[in-house]
């Protein structure tokens, strides 16, 4: 259930984040090995396509270039994105990877196409989306925050 | 509804109407309920100015509704009763009140996440109860400007009172219990400026937690009783602006921190039977408090141990950077080696003029799992104590003057040992013997006192005036 300004979210599916033995909660999403050795930007270009995208708000088309292989790291810890903006090409895939100790969800403020909802975002997961359109792309952590406050970040892709 | 902005237009619209309020059209629209709106009889001082009351739920049916129609100085006022509402806020300079703390309940029915959430500047929650929440009871989350007057909070899944990220702060006359992670917490901030004051936080993991937050943060004249741990500053790598430092922590009564049968994090079981326990906490003053009856120590300055950190422990040189400047750094690469395991250990605090007794291990503790344990700066003075560990502690950190003793062996804590000792497990907050609290105090004149919003917080405190406190009757 995706929160909207005005109330809570009903958290009908979080189980709490401690037990006795620290993490206890597990989920189903991949868990990769602990990153930061791949951080912002560390990945090598792998191969690259040019594609012909609609431009936000009218109906033109630029060309883009799609940069395959490019993912960009973004940290959520308790309770912040980290980086709260980056800046990145057309093409880049990001990678946020909950490092926090809560559950935390990444949910575009406008669209439904991208972002990952708690149940997929236990700490320790992951959750990749690649940008293909320039534009600003705000998102948020509805736990922890409203689409302009609290737990916020920004994307900014760049042609 | 009829703007309010002073007694003197009180008066004037009174004798202009003949009566005392017109269900006039609600050029509000939203939620209003239609029942007759409220005049506001007005009153003096910081609520002067441009403001309404907004009733609940005689104007609107739920607080949530009469926050959203609220503007910013407005007065929210909350008529006994249950609500079975999660309430977020983001209007700024919004007071929000309950006409009596004990009967103005918010009730998340452990499926609600918190019972008010702010996420805007200047919002002041009073004299209201806010228990079965999954999350918190009360959340200010990314505000400058707070204020928690007069509140109850009990039974909720994670914090009682919980500000995170959050500066210029007041959090006073406040009961929380029945919390796995602290009854109250201010967390994430780097200079917090705040004000905890006066309460009462007893049967959580922890009664105080604050991770990575200090810097003109007081903890006055307040009880932590009968949680896992007492007053417990951390540091760690799982929340910006690391470390813990700062934090001045003065004329507290901490007793009984040994709970066994309350809802715990991780972090209380590891931190169970202590009363102040500085985990990874730095710079902070420990001063005139009164503490007894621990398991283990009474005051004790420990490593917090964070297993797969995000990030090692900062140069000392960093650690006066503004929390607002490191939202943007960027990631840090480390290898997994250098963050298996990170140690933030307590470093150059102050203890000193406090009153220990009764602790199993050692009223006065320092430890560290390296060798060099007057290298962190700590220093202890003036105390009155039975037991330390290492022995002799005052004299091997002394607060003036050099130190008298070199053995930091004898008597020295165990920390691999008690770091893997058995506790009790946590019991989960839903199910936990958490006592109902009793009736707690009412703020002053709740139906008359004007709005006033967190706007010129924290509250002044006259540190050199608190004495060590009374030892509570029947203790």
């Amino acid at each position: 259930m995706r929160f909207r300004p005005g109330g809570n979210e009903v958290a009908t599916t979080l189980p709490r984040r401690f037990g006795a033995g620290g993490r206890a909660r597990s989920s189903e999403a991949t868990r990769p090995p602990r990153r930061h050795a791949r951080a912002a930007g560390v990945a090598a270009l792998a191969a690259t396509a040019a594609l012909a995208l609609g431009a936000c708000g009218d109906d033109a088309e630029v060309a883009v270039e799609l940069v395959e292989g490019v993912e960009v790291a973004v940290s959520a810890i308790d309770n912040t994105f980290r980086p709260e903006t980056i800046e990145v090409a057309a093409g880049t895939e990001v990678v946020w990877t909950n490092d926090g100790r809560n559950d935390h969800n990444v949910l575009p403020v406008e669209g439904d196409d991208w972002g990952v909802e708690v149940d997929g975002f236990a700490p320790g997961d992951e959750y990749r989306h690649r940008f293909t359109e320039p534009g600003t792309y705000p998102y948020y952590c509805s736990l922890h925050g409203t689409t302009t406050k609290g737990m916020v970040g920004t994307v900014v892709v760049t042609g | 509804m009829t703007r309010i902005r002073s007694p003197r237009r009180v008066l004037a619209a009174l004798l202009a109407l003949g009566l005392l309020a017109g269900a006039c059209g609600d050029d509000d629209g939203g939620d209003a309920s239609p029942t007759t709106e409220a005049a506001d009889d007005g009153g003096s001082g910081e609520g002067d100015g441009d403001w309404r009351t907004l009733r609940v739920p005689t104007d609107y049916e739920t607080i949530q509704a009469a926050v959203d129609a609220a503007e910013p100085g407005d007065l929210v006022l909350i008529e006994p009763g249950v609500y079975e509402e999660a309430v977020d806020v983001t209007t700024e300079n919004l007071t929000i009140r309950g006409l009596d703390r004990n009967e103005v309940i918010l009730d998340g029915g452990f499926e609600l996440q918190n019972g008010i959430r702010v996420l805007a500047d200047g919002v002041a929650i009073e004299n209201m109860t806010a228990r079965n929440y999954t999350t918190n009871g009360f959340f200010w989350t990314g505000v400058t400007g707070y204020r928690g007057s007069y509140l109850t909070a009990y039974r909720n899944g994670d914090y009682g009172v919980y500000a995170f990220d959050a500066v210029k702060g007041q959090l006073e006359h406040i009961y929380a219990s029945g919390s796995p992670d602290a009854g109250i917490y201010i967390g994430q901030c780097y200079p917090c400026d705040a004000v905890i004051d006066d309460v009462l936080s007893e049967y959580n993991g922890l009664g105080y937690s604050g991770t990575n937050s200090g810097g003109n943060l007081l903890i006055v004249n307040s009880t932590f009783r009968y949680n896992r741990a007492g007053i417990v500053p951390n540091s760690g790598s799982y929340e910006l602006c690391y470390p813990e430092r700062e934090t001045t922590i003065v004329g507290n009564v901490v007793y009984g921190n040994s709970q066994p049968d309350t809802p715990a994090i991780s972090v209380a079981l590891l931190g169970m039977g202590n009363g102040i326990l500085l985990a990874g906490g730095n710079r902070n003053v420990v001063e005139r408090n009164l503490v007894f009856d621990h398991e283990r120590t009474g005051i004790g300055l420990v490593p917090f141990p964070e297993e797969e950190a995000n990030d090692v422990v900062p140069p000392q040189e960093d650690w006066e950077r503004p929390c607002a400047e490191t939202r943007d750094d960027p990631l840090p690469e480390r290898s997994e080696e250098e963050l298996a395991l990170v140690l933030w250990d307590p470093v150059g605090n102050v203890i000193r003029d406090n009153v220990v007794s009764g602790s199993g291990l050692a009223d006065l503790a320092l430890g560290s799992l390296q060798d060099d344990l007057a290298s962190l700066g700590n220093c202890f003075g003036g105390n009155t104590f039975e037991t330390t560990a290492p022995a002799q502690l005052e004299a091997l950190a002394p607060c003036e003057g050099d130190p008298t003793a070199t053995d930091w062996t004898t008597g020295a804590l165990d920390l691999l040992e008690l770091m893997a000792a058995e506790r009790p497990p946590s019991i989960d907050y839903e199910e936990a013997p958490t006592p109902e609290p009793p009736a707690q105090p009412n703020m002053p004149d709740a139906e008359t006192a004007p709005p006033r919003p967190a706007t010129n917080v924290p509250f002044p405190v006259d540190l050199a005036a608190i004495t060590v406190p009374e030892r509570p009757e029947g203790t």
